[in-house]
């Protein structure tokens, strides 16, 4: 079954990189994304799996509107080049990359050592998780328990990302065309469907929140599909006044309480205070509020970077 | 040379990637292959461990003794949750940065852009 | 503990960030850094006396993240939280945005975190972070910012990452463990072969950041883009680049046994050469200073892979003393592209009229670079040169002919009529005593060196007085032959000219990397396998 998928992937990947338009690129790292989902699910990792297909639709949204505002915001000067191939010129531009990255393959796979899978850290994580972090799912009791230093970093990547985005966004020049926003013209179906699906996003979004210790899913895979449902509510009622600059204050005062959380009941090791009887409940609190912190911090920061992307004509 | 199937494939589609990489006149097109590379090795990472009939670390089995030989490697996996997330905020940056960039230049073309900003 | 060495900097940064106004926030902003100065002074006097290691959180040692505070690590935090103070005492009028000090406080927090752990893949986090941190700073001036640095800077950095975190992955497959201090263990127990893969990918990945030879076509764009505040790039080039040079030692003191000594030791002077060629036909002040960055870091690099005791601790040294004077000069660069509003050196005359102490300062870290004597640059040149035989040392007096070269071009700016229009700046005293407090460090650093290397590294090191003076006979003749090749070969070239535009594209970027690895992969298994 993974084998078959995995060429697939392959295939996928190839096309990829032969493909000279740029808008079926797009399609195809969007369909590459979803075998990609599907093979770490069969790798036995729904979580990253989840993550992974979440994180795509983003991926495709953003290279979207890319695409999108190519148009928008000015001719491309260079003219495309012919479309058919010759093979001549094929042979000019890949031969050498080719041998090169073919040598480089080759050498890789012939220093390939020859090696045992360790797996004293595997056995230790679950032996020990339920004791140390609590929960059922032990991805999340890694991530929320024992190495919780490197989750604040990434919640961190993405409060500085925001702003990175917004920084880089600014433009000297004049606006063009400062009052048209995307366009959703015409199509009545597909804002009736988003209509019936977006209530559906936040429930499901929610669930994966809250039931992050105990199924697959956690605060970010939540975050991302609850920024999903933020966005089908700004395609639907074409809301134009939001502020912002609250919702990245809001970001980073989230972060703030993140790190405290982290710092109070990991670092200085609050759970060793607890009494025996209370210990599962108060490890089972703290895993669903790091979690809806999380979530809360990452819906947040994908929205204000969807927003920055669609409105990069504005100011 | 010592391989399972699945790190096979990974070092494949990271070498397809550095081979796009190092052919694509595109800057977007370039966003993208780094994105393919990111992939790879989330892929490899995954494939630590991996074995048929494998469980995801999930699940109130998960502690029994006899199955923990089947349950899949849980670090790699929190690990590559941060890379996951890490690769689309800095892809994110990179677009928009490509989008300014197309404003001024008119173009994505990394040649063109070179010797713009030499000249 | 050692963990709020990281946390609180990110912390505060966060809170000024949301609840100060600008002024307040400024004033608070450089009392927190003079606090950090002095924790981490005291950080530093335990750690001398003996590791400090902590697991975060109350878990066994192999399952969370450790991290670690020995002399090398917590003297480059005492650098770094030195450095920080400095260049935002430096930049307090200059800067007024709120947003400018959120980012440097996050960055002082990130470049301790990366000094104080011992974790793999906390180091990956750590420098993606760290790349968008300066890829903002860098392209913190709007209006005359160039997008096409950052972007080349960025997305190249994502790739040789790419690199890194595959060789971490082979790393965790074979030993099971990401703490670098564990790893070090189980890797002796292993075959040698086993580790030419992992080791060659990390590498690719840390002289990336390092900017070894075919390399380092981003550190340019990076260091001397108009659009990054003098501070950061002040910041960048002192320090920022220290901390991948850091890393390179630590991962080789984890891959002992098969650390390709001989390949770096080669790739450091290819890479001093280069870049000082590559600096002399440079006519932007800050590309000048820029280029000799990756020249220095060569010589860093060579030092440190020669093998030699006395090559090493003066390699450690040189990083302390690159640190003090590039910032130094990127400074006070700064000051004088304000005041003269070009940062052409042609056009730039008579500094020392229009502003004395600014050219005092540069005049000093001039000294230091180039390796005068009483100054600290030839206390640590004195040391990398102790024990080596004469083709390296013959190599090692061409680098610093080299370096002298274009100094004499660079001060070039100092003398003369001034070229300023008649619009007069007041300069800024915070920004005259700072730069001023970096060129008298480099001035000590060369009297007290001895003592210096005994403060920061805990070992005594003694002087031989013929031979130093033997350094000193070396210098003056460098210093007539550089003047006398400057004037008559120099200026009059074209050469130069040609090779000043030589750069690497994105593609010619990912194809280096992929060359670089190949060869690092090739050396290392054909002498180790």
């Amino acid at each position: 079954m993974i084998q078959v998928l995995l060429v697939l992937w392959l295939a996928m990947a190839m096309m990829i990189v032969f493909e000279r338009k740029i808008a079926k690129i797009i399609i195809f790292f969007g369909i590459f994304s979803l075998i990609t989902s599907f093979c770490f699910l069969l790798l036995g990792s729904p979580d990253v799996a989840m993550a992974e297909a979440a994180v795509s639709v983003f991926t495709t949204i953003f290279f979207v509107v890319c695409f999108e505002k190519y148009h928008n915001l000015g001719v491309d000067k260079t003219t495309e080049p012919p479309p058919k191939l010759k093979v001549l010129t094929f042979l000019k531009t890949y031969t050498l990359p080719l041998v090169f990255s073919g040598f480089l393959f080759m050498l890789f796979l012939y220093f390939i050592p020859e090696y045992t899978v360790n797996t004293y850290l595997k056995t230790q994580y679950i032996a020990m998780f339920a004791r140390d972090v609590g929960g059922e799912n032990v991805v999340t009791a890694i991530y929320l328990g024992y190495r919780v230093y490197d989750t604040l970093f990434e919640a961190l990547i993405l409060v500085v990302s925001v702003i990175a985005v917004s920084h880089m966004s600014w433009y000297e020049g004049v606006s063009v065309k400062d009052d048209t926003d995307v366009e959703i013209d015409g199509t009545e179906m597909a804002i009736f469907t988003l209509r019936i699906v977006c209530p559906l996003l936040l429930i499901f979004g929610i669930y994966l929140i809250a039931n992050g210790q105990l199924t697959p899913g956690g605060g970010f895979q939540g975050g991302v599909v609850i920024a999903t449902f933020f966005i089908c509510r700004y395609l639907i009622y074409d809301i134009y006044d939001i502020r912002i600059g609250r919702i990245i204050r809001i970001e980073e005062l989230v972060f703030a309480v993140t790190t405290l959380l982290a710092v109070f009941i990991v670092f200085l090791g609050a759970s060793a205070y607890m009494p025996a009887n209370y210990l599962t409940i108060f490890q089972d609190v703290y895993l669903v509020l790091m979690n809806a912190l999380i979530g809360m911090k990452v819906a947040c920061a994908f929205f204000i970077i969807f927003y920055r992307y669609i409105g990069i004509e504005r100011k | 040379m010592n391989f399972e199937i699945v790190e096979l494939f990974s070092i494949i589609l990271f070498f397809i990637s550095f081979f796009g990489l190092i052919t694509s006149k595109k800057a977007l097109k370039s966003i993208v292959f780094t994105l393919l590379l990111q992939t790879a090795v989330v892929m490899f990472f995954l494939s630590i461990g991996f074995g048929e009939n494998i469980l995801p670390p999930i699940g109130e089995y998960v502690a029994n003794p006899d199955y923990v030989h089947r349950v899949a490697d849980p670090l790699p996996q929190a690990l590559m949750l941060t890379a996951i997330i890490i690769g689309v905020s800095v892809s994110a940056i990179n677009i928009v940065m490509l989008m300014t960039i197309f404003r001024k230049h008119k173009t994505t073309d990394w040649d063109i852009i070179k010797k713009e900003n030499m000249g | 503990m050692l963990a709020y060495f990281v946390i609180i900097p990110v912390l505060i940064a966060v809170f000024l960030y949301l609840f100060s106004s600008a002024k307040s926030g400024r004033i608070l902003a450089i009392l927190i850094q003079a606090a950090l100065v002095a924790f981490s002074y005291y950080l530093f006097s335990l750690s001398r006396v003996e590791e400090i290691v902590t697991v975060i959180g109350i878990y066994d040692g192999d399952l969370g993240i450790v991290l670690m505070s020995d002399n090398l690590s917590s003297s480059f935090i005492l650098l770094t939280s030195f450095i920080f103070l400095i260049t935002s005492i430096y930049s307090f009028h200059e800067n007024n945005k709120r947003l400018f000090w959120f980012l440097l406080f996050l960055w002082e927090g990130l470049l301790i975190g990366i000094f104080l752990t011992r974790d793999f893949f906390n180091i990956f986090v750590l420098m993606e972070v760290l790349a968008i941190v300066v890829v903002i700073l860098i392209m913190f001036n709007r209006e005359n910012r160039n997008l096409y640095d950052g972007i080349i800077y960025l997305m190249a950095n994502l790739v040789a990452i790419q690199f890194y975190l595959f060789g971490v992955g082979y790393v965790y497959m074979i030993t099971g463990t990401l703490d670098m201090y564990l790893a070090a263990q189980y890797i002796a127990q292993f075959d040698r072969s086993a580790l030419i893969l992992p080791y060659a990918l990390i590498m690719t990945g840390i002289a990336f950041k390092c900017a070894l030879l075919p390399l380092f076509s981003w550190l340019p764009k990076a260091h001397g883009t108009p659009s990054a505040p003098s501070s950061v790039s002040a910041i960048l080039s002192g320090l920022h680049i220290k901390s991948s040079v850091y890393l390179f030692l630590r991962i080789q003191q984890v891959f002992q046994d098969i650390s390709a000594r001989e390949f770096f030791l080669v790739i450091g002077i290819a890479t001093g050469i280069v870049g000082f060629i590559m600096a002399l036909s440079q006519k932007d002040l800050k590309l000048i200073l820029a280029y000799h960055t990756i020249s220095q870091v060569g010589l860093i690099m060579a030092a440190l892979n020669i093998g030699d005791f006395y090559s090493h601790i003066g390699g450690l040294y040189h990083i302390f003393n690159h640190a003090l004077f590039k910032s130094c000069l990127f400074l006070s660069a700064g000051v004088i592209a304000e005041i003269y509003k070009t940062r052409e050196v042609y056009k730039i005359r008579g500094v020392f009229k229009e502003a004395p102490i600014i050219g005092l300062a540069t005049i000093l870290a001039v000294f230091g670079i180039t390796g005068a004597p009483l100054f600290n640059g030839s206390i640590s040149k004195y040391f990398i040169a102790t024990n080596t035989n004469w083709l390296l040392n013959a190599i090692l007096i061409f680098m610093s002919l080299g370096t002298i070269i274009s100094f004499i071009k660079y001060s070039s700016i100092l003398w003369g009529k001034s070229s300023a229009g008649e619009t007069s700046i007041t300069i800024d005293k915070c920004r005259q005593l700072t730069t001023l407090i970096l060129g008298l460090f480099c001035f000590f650093g060369g009297i007290f060196g001895a003592q210096f290397i005994e403060f920061l590294f805990n070992v005594q090191v003694s002087m031989n007085f013929i031979g130093y003076l033997e350094k000193v006979l070396v210098f003056a003749i460098s210093l007539t032959v550089g003047y006398l090749i400057y004037t008559h070969f120099i200026k009059t070239s074209s050469l130069l000219g040609r090779i000043c535009k030589a750069r690497l594209n994105f593609r010619g970027m990912c194809a280096s990397m992929g060359i670089f690895f190949m060869a690092i992969l090739m050396i290392t298994g054909y002498f180790y396998s």
